[in-house]
């Protein structure tokens, strides 16, 4: 009865390449997260990797420099082998961060997109909340929370998580605020969606790169901000390794021009901190389907 | 004398190693005083070219050839400073956006004022007398009140006319216009293009104006160039080429732009745009018309400035409006922006809300109460966004959006039902079941739209409400969309109801028309012969600042500057 239609398409452009192939693309992201790998298996495989125990001392070669015979980083105040301890510390380091800075982004998108769609009393609850919570000084919480629990892993936690979710969750509401009243929600309404399917079919999506990208980007900061309480004695408690207490530690020799046992933890804050930072910002390119 | 003449311009976009011609080979010479179109759709190299002429492009990822003199002087290859004096005192430019135009953070007063102290070294007094003097020649009744507002406290149509004093400061003997009235209503775009020709006339100002729409071109226009793909195809007197345009491409351009009262020649379904009719008997009439949608007394009332100091502020959106929509019409409805016309679309959609009134659909009144019946009623009337852009998940691909809906409506039981119907759907509006894989943002608009199309047809709807569907896109895609909504109508037994403020668009598409002014219909009458049928005065302002296309309509607006 009548003519096909027939539309032409824009000649070569195919499917768009996999993100996994443009992540491969950009250079510095792709050798942040080979890095970030590396450290992650180092860490988790620190009890075979380690050449020494970590509190095993050897009084006589206290001090060691770089390249001392077996112990290629050299050794601390107490005659401790600094690449175990770097290892070993790398552990503490990861899990007092990634799994925080994880459950804060899971807490901000879950309070992000309710406050953001539904404008009323109890958002306005919730962001007043967190606004406090951005106002409120991390280190006091930090020693409240260490005189409940005692100094270490889970007081650090908490920190780490309750510092991260007000950064995370503003982002979420800022995104979901920009969305809410575009027309795709208005046809997904026209098309029966209930408001939980248009919360997690439409919306999620369009926010989720954004908290992805900058949770990424925060683990640095909170990496570093973690060893800062470690070297104030809030995190993991002595002996056990840990980078931040390992440059206080390193500090008191510092003046005795023992520089390496302080630079040596630093330098692996600074890396980790530094590749967590760059992997996210390629992230951001990569997870845009619009190039 | 020419005032400006354009030689071989070649414009190249460097990306990396690649290189892609946006302009080929453009020749064009504007006389002094002369008013020159530079027609074409998008992407087809217009405004890079006006860009190109003021040295506006940026230096790095282009590359201009050629050679563009103004009067005696050649600009290609100036250096930023003289270019600026060029821009300053030679060419003025005004914009499709004169929003976007003007510094947000300036008073009107400052903006004017600054410039005559720059250039003309007036002083304070001086500068002020002689801004609130521009802002009369350029029609604006109360200066005073508006050389103190900021460019947000105006309407569109005065932010283009301060746009248009600011470029005529300097006297410049040539006005570049791009897209100057696309923003705007269709009183106000004629309101300025008058004022156009007023400047052309008292000031000797030559105008290239740069546009995509044929009616502009005619009603301004003494000559006229047609691009297409970064060439100008064809180039004439305006009245020739409109009346028999050589190339192609321009007899299909002009083809596709329907034209008052042309509807006459072919008022049955068998009527296409822009290619030939297809042979259909007339309907048979329907025995007994039922209405299928009924509205009484639907209003609808917004309330604003929700603050704690100021009170709030109501805005009655829609008011008392009665209307039926009949099963298997096209019911336009028309007005002017900020009419109420898209909110009387959404309250029907149940969208939004109702304030007051009643709204009934097959005999049941709205809104349902239970979520199966709402969700029934969601698979029986469908809406078709006007921004195909905003209107598509941009992070969900075209099958995800397609078959969601049909599985929650209850149309498909699982997954590859759902995606049957939703390749259905897609072929249906001429798109090819390889491109569900993909993101909006790879499609044109115009494809964009068909995928809005596609996405309320795959519930199998009776009704459609379309929201301006293609005003944002070009006539020749126009013209495919309005063919296609005709044939699905005959194909699928719907019923439409068309919001639009085009009003060849809608005499040509539509059955009957209802006509919305401050949220009031003011009439509703039959569509076939709008300029016959429409009685109300504000219909007939409507009407008459449409501009007509074809040479015949158009003597009285030639006579007018010749």
């Amino acid at each position: 009865m009548t003519a096909p239609i027939t539309t032409t398409l824009p000649v070569g452009s195919t499917r768009r390449p996999s993100p996994w192939r443009r992540l491969r693309r950009n250079r510095l992201a792709c050798a942040s997260l080979v890095f970030i790998c590396l450290v992650l298996v180092g860490s988790a495989l620190a009890p075979w990797l380690a050449p020494y125990d970590p509190n095993f001392s050897q009084p006589r070669l206290r001090l060691g420099g770089l390249g001392t015979p077996g112990h290629w980083l050299g050794l601390d105040a107490q005659g401790r082998d600094l690449f175990s301890r770097v290892l070993w510390g790398g552990r503490s380091a990861l899990l007092a961060c990634l799994p925080p800075v994880l459950g804060a982004a899971l807490l901000a998108l879950l309070l992000g997109l309710f406050a953001g769609f539904r404008q009323g009393r109890m958002s306005a609850l919730i962001m007043r909340t967190l606004d406090m919570l951005l106002a409120f000084p991390m280190v006091l919480l930090a020693i409240g929370l260490a005189t409940v629990f005692g100094p270490g892993l889970a007081a650090v936690s908490l920190t780490i998580l309750f510092s991260a979710l007000p950064y995370l969750a503003r982002v979420v509401y800022a995104e979901v605020k920009a969305e809410r009243d575009k027309e795709y929600l208005e046809a997904a309404r026209a098309l029966g969606a209930s408001p939980r399917e248009l919360l997690v079919q439409e919306l999620l999506p369009n926010v989720l790169t954004g908290v992805v990208v900058y949770a990424t980007t925060l683990v640095g900061g909170m990496l570093v901000f973690l060893a800062g309480l470690s070297f104030m004695g809030l995190g993991v408690q002595p002996p056990q390794a840990d980078w931040g207490r390992m440059v206080s530690e390193g500090a008191t020799v510092m003046l005795q021009g023992h520089a390496h046992v302080a630079t040596v933890p630093a330098l692996a804050i600074v890396a980790v901190a530094l590749a967590f930072n760059w992997l996210g910002d390629g992230l951001r390119d990569v997870l845009d389907p619009r190039d | 004398m020419s005032v400006l003449s354009i030689k071989d311009l070649q414009v190249d976009f460097i990306d990396g190693k690649c290189r892609h011609a946006a302009v080929r080979g453009i020749e064009l010479n504007i006389d002094a005083g002369e008013i020159v179109a530079l027609v074409g759709e998008s992407g087809s190299g217009k405004s890079v070219t006006a860009a190109a002429l003021m040295g506006l492009l940026p230096r790095r990822g282009t590359a201009v050839r050629g050679s563009v003199r103004f009067g005696e002087r050649e600009l290609l290859g100036l250096p930023e400073a003289a270019l600026n004096r060029v821009r300053g005192q030679g060419i003025g430019m005004i914009f499709q956006n004169p929003l976007s135009a003007l510094d947000p953070s300036f008073r009107v007063g400052q903006q004017l004022v600054e410039n005559l102290r720059h250039q003309h070294r007036l002083k304070g007094t001086a500068a002020r007398a002689e801004a609130h003097a521009w802002l009369e020649r350029v029609g604006i009744h109360d200066p005073a009140r508006v050389l103190r507002a900021y460019p947000h406290q105006l309407s569109g149509g005065m932010r283009q006319r301060v746009m248009i004093a600011l470029a005529l400061l300097s006297r410049p003997a040539l006005l570049i216009a791009d897209e100057p009235t696309t923003a705007l209503d269709a009183t106000v775009q004629k309101q300025i293009l008058d004022l156009l020709l007023d400047i052309n006339r008292r000031y000797g100002t030559a105008i290239l104006i740069i546009t995509h729409d044929f009616g502009v071109v005619s009603w301004v226009s003494q000559r006229v160039a047609v691009m297409q793909a970064g060439q100008v195809v064809e180039q004439g007197p305006t009245r020739a080429l409109l009346q028999s345009p050589q190339h192609p491409y321009t007899q299909r351009l002009i083809a596709s732009v329907p034209d008052l009262g042309a509807r006459l020649a072919n008022p049955g379904p068998g009527r296409r745009l822009g290619r030939a009719d297809v042979p259909l008997p007339a309907p048979a009439p329907r025995p007994q018309p039922l209405p299928l949608l009924q509205l009484k007394g639907l209003s609808k009332t917004f309330s604003s400035g929700t603050g704690w100091w100021r009170g709030r502020h109501q805005v009655q959106a829609v008011q008392q409006v009665d209307l039926e929509v009949y099963a298997g019409e096209i019911l336009g409805l028309i007005g002017e922006s900020g009419s109420g016309k898209s909110t009387l679309g959404r309250l029907i959609a149940q969208l939004l809300p109702a304030s007051a009134g009643t709204l009934t659909f097959n005999g049941q009144r709205l809104p349902f109460s239970t979520a199966a019946e709402h969700l029934g009623f969601c698979q029986q009337l469908q809406y078709v966004f006007q921004d195909s852009n905003a209107s598509l998940n941009p992070r969900r691909t075209v099958l995800e959006q397609l078959s969601t809906p049909a599985l929650r409506l209850g149309l498909a039981s699982n997954h590859s039902q759902a995606r049957d119907l939703a390749v259905q759907a897609l072929e249906r509006v001429g798109l090819q079941a390889e491109q569900l894989h993909r993101y909006p943002h790879a499609f044109s608009g115009g494809q964009r739209q068909r995928i809005g199309i596609a996405r309320a047809l795959v519930v199998q709807p009776k009704v459609i409400i379309l929201d301006e569907p293609t005003s944002a896109l070009d006539v020749s895609i126009q013209a495919q969309i309005l063919n296609l909504l005709l044939e699905l109508r005959e194909q699928l037994d719907l019923t439409y109801l068309f919001i639009g403020h085009n009003l060849p668009v809608i005499e040509f598409l539509c059955d009957r028309v209802a006509v919305m002014q401050r949220g009031r219909i003011v009439e509703t009458f039959a569509a076939q012969n709008l300029l016959a049928n429409a009685h109300h005065p504000y219909t007939q302002t409507l009407l008459a600042s449409v501009l007509p296309v074809r040479p015949v309509a158009q003597n009285d607006s030639q006579a007018r500057h010749a």
